[in-house]
């Protein structure tokens, strides 16, 4: 155990060093060639951060009007109206860097294009500005940036949204009708959840199509209710619920406990140690369909306190031992009872 | 096996009286309303003081038919006869973009009345003012089912959830203010069973809790370091209550005991207060920095009051069995991140993130038992008086750090590979007094227990770009994983991803296959050389497509395949004794959908859908002797659907429509269900319909 204890702070305190040197030595960059943003700039060859050379959204409109009227209707287009916002560039410009030299020379490489750049690339065009917010903060070390999913994989500043109104089930939340229609879907999300999320995560929409399943493709509730898409220090990109409990006691509040006794893999292993939690045929989400597999798989008499082992008297031939809990009714935790009897 | 299917439940049949009535009311409704709407005038988008408001509701009937079990209708569906509405939304825009109140609100509303959940959602913002978010949504739950702890627990309940959450100045760089407030409530009947006198008794329960939470912080931007300071606290608050409405013997054939009189109430309080801090920087556009910081206090104090009447397991009369007990726990919770990422390029960056997770739980309850009793003669026993307390204490710290680079080579291919360390200590402490006892080696009772582990797993994954058609991503995790609750051992567990994602044309398809093996070797507490190694291995096919070959067509299909083989040694008494054994659990689990969606010219719209879920389960498999548990869900869940929807006019759609569902299980037959499930609505456009915008 002191070996692996010295190996975490060896980890940490290297890391640690690495980056207090590298961050006060301020010289990085020169060592490890130009920063991103000059890098970015390097992209558009006209940028001279002389602020001539910005002509306005107005002057995109001319040859991009599908994108111009479409932008329009985005959130990034009103931040003309605000105060805090006035001395920055906007609109195309915002993205897209300097057009003077693009409209004037018609050439496109003079304006940054990002269809030629990976989606990390993008991705830091967008981080530029939506860095910072907490929900943004852990998307350099999420599991979609790991996976090269980038912001405009998911999002969009321009394209045009769903305009066509077919008719679609009555259960499931469609994605055309869910969103007002011609308007751009909230968070200029490319489709609304879960829709969006599904179309890489297509085996959950086989668990939300299970008997027991929370209701996500009849809309109640969405994939972000639980799980941040923009990364985070939580495991599966869950989110937190009520401070730093897990995302479930939200909405399952009696189960949130404290409780004098605590079924102990609640807390520690997390819900999912018992529940599937998109969908199951077998009830209650259980991922056993007879419970009593449930718990004889760690009630076997492998620890004496966390998972001790049935009494013999529970016999397991009668079918009332059979049903573990008939008997233990608050198997998440007690107040009252140490075998979650009440 | 045979399929049974009783019509015992049929209760709102189409051919039922009430049902004709409805049907005949509804087409006249809509005859009128035809009428009327024959005569609008050509749609525009209507203005209302400054604002633009376009708007579509959907409202209808929906008949039920079930036959079968209706109670497993109701447990997994919950569709029920009656108005509903459906996806409806309206729009407020201000016609110069910026309104005196409000640039925009937007208000999306489905599922009210007939339907087992219901949400609308408020969306509403000034630009540079403010930023509103509201979901109200409920959902009626219910669960009767025979193959649940005897079919003794139930509950038919209703479960209202509210959040709203603002922000003053959202663009504002500097500072940003957040106010929240979410309020749940769950109310209803059902049913559960108390334990007695080696016996359990089904009781009646009355379900009534709910939560406040409030939330107010800061966040913004401040010479370069990005802020945010969050305080919450949430009330809870338990009234549920049980009781015996009927005398009852219990489920125990081999005893007297019965149960006359039966109450339980115990009020539950509880709060929680956190704060939530999080910092960031990204130091000369190359290193960025994020550290974040949770801090959690949750407390629950509950009284319980408990009366039992009836007989005991010895025949004696029981005049009066009362409980009173008190506890108190509290829970800190203490959490500190950090994370790193250093950009060294535009295609390069090393990534550390490093988490503390803490917590204590420290509990404690106070019992006063008092059983009056007479013989079954009649002769008043002593009065057995017991008190006792107990004592738990729970710590747990754990932390992990997770070490990791990325490489873009190319447009083409990128990939990245890390390092993931895990470090657990879990200390349990019991001590349990039984105070109207004399001590003893086990009076009191105390136990200490301590697991402590730790964990490594290599991650590693590459995407490939596949020119302009999409792209493969493919992952690799293998190590340890903790489980150390379940299993003293970690499970050692290799996962497999790959996800391509692809665009052809009007195409689009997605695979993805997964496998996961994971392993645990274990002992056994009381004979280590027992081989006590679990097994399991899962893997996932899943594809979709999604096809629109023109713009009046789209047609969409997919299938997933489950295969998951579990062995688990166990343990488990068989006639009074400890006997090794297995639990195997398999599924064969099979998920396919088509949905097609048609525009037939102007006025005439189609959509039909398949889906099937069908999982075999494990097959032929038994178990060779009692102690060879063998276990799985074979059942099949079909649903198809069809709807038509016909344009009126501008401003109308009529749409009819047909749902089935079909539960086949194999195991409880009497679970078996079918429900036929017609439904006619309107739509109504105001402000023009999307197309016409």
């Amino acid at each position: 155990m002191a070996s692996s204890f010295k190996v975490k702070v060896a980890l940490l305190a290297g890391f640690s060093v690495l980056v207090t040197i590298w961050a006060i030595s301020g010289s990085f960059s020169p060592a490890m060639g130009v920063s991103v943003s000059e890098e970015m700039a390097a992209a558009a060859p006209a940028i001279s951060g002389n602020a001539d050379d910005y002509v306005g959204s107005e002057a995109c409109l001319a040859c991009h009007e599908d994108q111009s009227k479409h932008f329009a209707m985005t959130k990034h287009a009103k931040l003309k109206d605000v105060p805090a916002w006035k001395d920055k560039v906007l609109g195309c410009e915002a993205c897209h860097g300097p057009g003077k030299a693009h409209i004037e020379e018609n050439d496109p490489k003079k304006i940054i294009s990002f269809k030629d750049k990976n989606s990390k690339e993008i991705s830091e065009t967008c981080l530029t500005c939506h860095s910072g917010k907490e929900a943004h903060n852990n998307f350099r070390r999420g599991e979609h940036w790991r996976n090269d999913v980038g912001c405009t994989d998911c999002h969009s500043s321009h394209s045009a949204p769903e305009n066509n109104f077919r008719p679609d089930s009555v259960v499931f939340v469609g994605d055309v009708s869910r969103q007002n229609p011609g308007r751009a879907p909230n968070a200029m999300l490319r489709q609304p959840e879960p829709q969006l999320c599904m179309s890489c995560h297509t085996e959950t929409r086989a668990q939300f199509s299970k008997p027991f399943h929370h209701k996500v493709l009849e809309g109640a509730m969405n994939c972000t209710s639980c799980h941040n898409a923009h990364g985070g220090f939580e495991s599966k990109q869950a989110k937190l619920g009520v401070g730093a409990d897990t995302s479930c006691v939200k909405c399952h509040t009696t189960k949130q406990g404290p409780f004098v006794f605590e079924h102990a893999p609640l807390k520690t292993e997390g819900c999912a140690a018992c529940h599937a939690p998109h969908g199951s045929s077998n009830p209650k989400m259980l991922n056993r369909g007879n419970i009593r597999q449930l718990c004889l798989e760690c009630h076997s008499n492998i620890t004496e306190q966390l998972a001790p082992g049935l009494p013999s008297f529970h016999n397991q031939l009668t079918v009332r031992y059979k049903e573990c809990t008939t008997c233990h009714t608050t198997i998440h935790g007690s107040n009252s009872s140490r075998f979650f009897f009440r | 096996m045979t399929e049974k299917i009783s019509r015992d439940h049929a209760v709102f049949g189409l051919a039922s009286p009430l049902g004709r009535t409805l049907l005949i009311i509804a087409f006249v409704s809509l005859l009128y309303v035809l009428s009327v709407a024959a005569q609008a005038p050509e749609a525009s988008p209507t203005t209302v003081g400054g604002y633009t408001v376009t708007a579509t509701t959907e409202f209808g009937w929906r008949w039920k038919d079930v036959s079968g079990s209706e109670k497993k209708y109701r447990s997994d569906l919950n569709y029920k006869q009656g108005f509903r509405t459906f996806d409806s939304n309206i729009l407020f825009e201000a016609e110069s973009g910026k309104g005196k109140w409000f640039d925009s609100l937007f208000i999306t509303n489905t599922g009210w009345g007939s339907d087992p959940s219901g949400f609308t959602r408020v969306n509403m913002e000034r630009t540079g003012a403010y930023k509103f978010n509201a979901n109200v949504r409920q959902i009626k739950y219910f669960n009767d089912l025979s193959n649940v702890a005897l079919g003794q627990h139930t509950s038919n309940t209703k479960h209202t959830f509210a959040d709203f959450d603002g922000t003053i100045l959202p663009q504002n760089e500097k500072i940003r203010f957040i106010l929240g407030a979410s309020f749940g409530n769950m109310n209803g009947p059902g049913f559960n069973t108390s334990r007695a006198y080696s016996d359990e008794f089904p009781v009646t329960t009355n379900t009534k809790n709910r939560t406040d939470d409030y939330r107010v912080g800061i966040e913004g931007r401040v010479v370069g370091l990005n802020y945010g300071l969050t305080q919450g606290v949430r009330n809870f608050r338990d009234r549920t209550f049980w009781e015996l409405t009927a005398p009852h013997p219990g489920n125990n054939p081999t005893n007297n005991a019965t149960f006359a009189t039966f109450r339980r109430e115990m009020p539950t309080d509880g709060k929680t207060y956190f704060t939530q801090g999080f910092l960031n920087k990204t130091f000369a556009e190359r290193l960025e920095v994020t550290a974040r910081g949770i801090y959690a206090s949750t407390d629950s104090a509950m009284s319980l009051f408990e009366t039992i009447t009836g007989r005991d397991n010895s025949n004696n009369f029981v005049d009066l069995d009362r409980f009173l007990i008190n506890s108190y726990a509290k829970r800190i919770q203490k959490r500190g991140d950090l994370g790193a990422t250093w950009m060294a390029t535009n295609d390069f960056r090393i990534s550390n993130s490093f988490t503390i997770d803490a917590f204590t739980i420290n509990g404690g309850e106070d019992l006063d038992n008092a059983l009056f009793r007479r013989n079954s003669g009649g002769t008043p026993l002593a009065t057995a008086i017991v008190r006792s307390n107990a004592f738990r204490i729970t710590d747990y710290l754990r932390y992990s750090n997770l070490a990791e680079g990325d490489y873009q080579v190319n447009r083409y291919f990128g990939f990245h590979v890390g390092y993931r360390f895990t470090h657990r200590k879990v200390d349990i402490a019991v001590r349990d007094t039984t105070l109207t006892s004399p001590p003893s080696g086990t009076n009191p009772r105390i136990v200490n227990e301590t697991e402590e582990n730790s964990t490594h797993t290599l991650i590693a994954g590459v995407k490939i770009k596949v020119k302009k058609y999409g792209a493969i991503f493919s992952s690799i995790e293998k190590g340890t994983a903790d489980n150390v609750f379940s299993r003293v051992e970690n499970y050692k567990f290799t996962n497999y991803k790959v996800r391509g994602r692809f665009t052809f044309n009007k195409v689009g398809l997605s695979l993805s296959a997964m496998t996961k093996d994971n392993t645990n070797p274990s002992t056994f507490l009381t004979n280590p050389n027992i081989d006590f190694t679990t097994r399991v291995k899962t893997r996932y096919f899943s594809s979709s497509m999604d096809w629109t070959p023109a713009d009046a067509v789209m047609l969409s299909g997919g299938y997933s395949y489950r295969h998951l083989d579990s062995y688990t040694p166990i343990i488990l008494p068989l006639g009074g004794v400890q006997t090794q054994g297995t639990s195997e659990f398999f599924a064969r689990d099979h998920f396919g959908h088509v949905d097609i969606s048609v525009k037939a010219g102007r006025r005439v719209g189609f959509y039909g859908s398949y889906r099937i879920s069908k999982d075999n389960g494990q097959g032929s498999r038994i178990g060779a002797l009692p102690q060879n548990l063998v276990g799985s869900y074979p059942m099949s869940f079909t649903s198809p659907e069809i709807k038509v929807s016909i344009k009126l006019n501008r401003n109308i759609d009529w749409n009819a429509g047909y749902q089935y569902y079909k539960y086949s299980d194999v195991q409880t037959p009497s679970l078996n269900y079918r429900s036929h499930l017609p439904f006619t609505s309107l739509r109504i456009f105001f402000g023009g319909r999307a197309n016409d915008r």
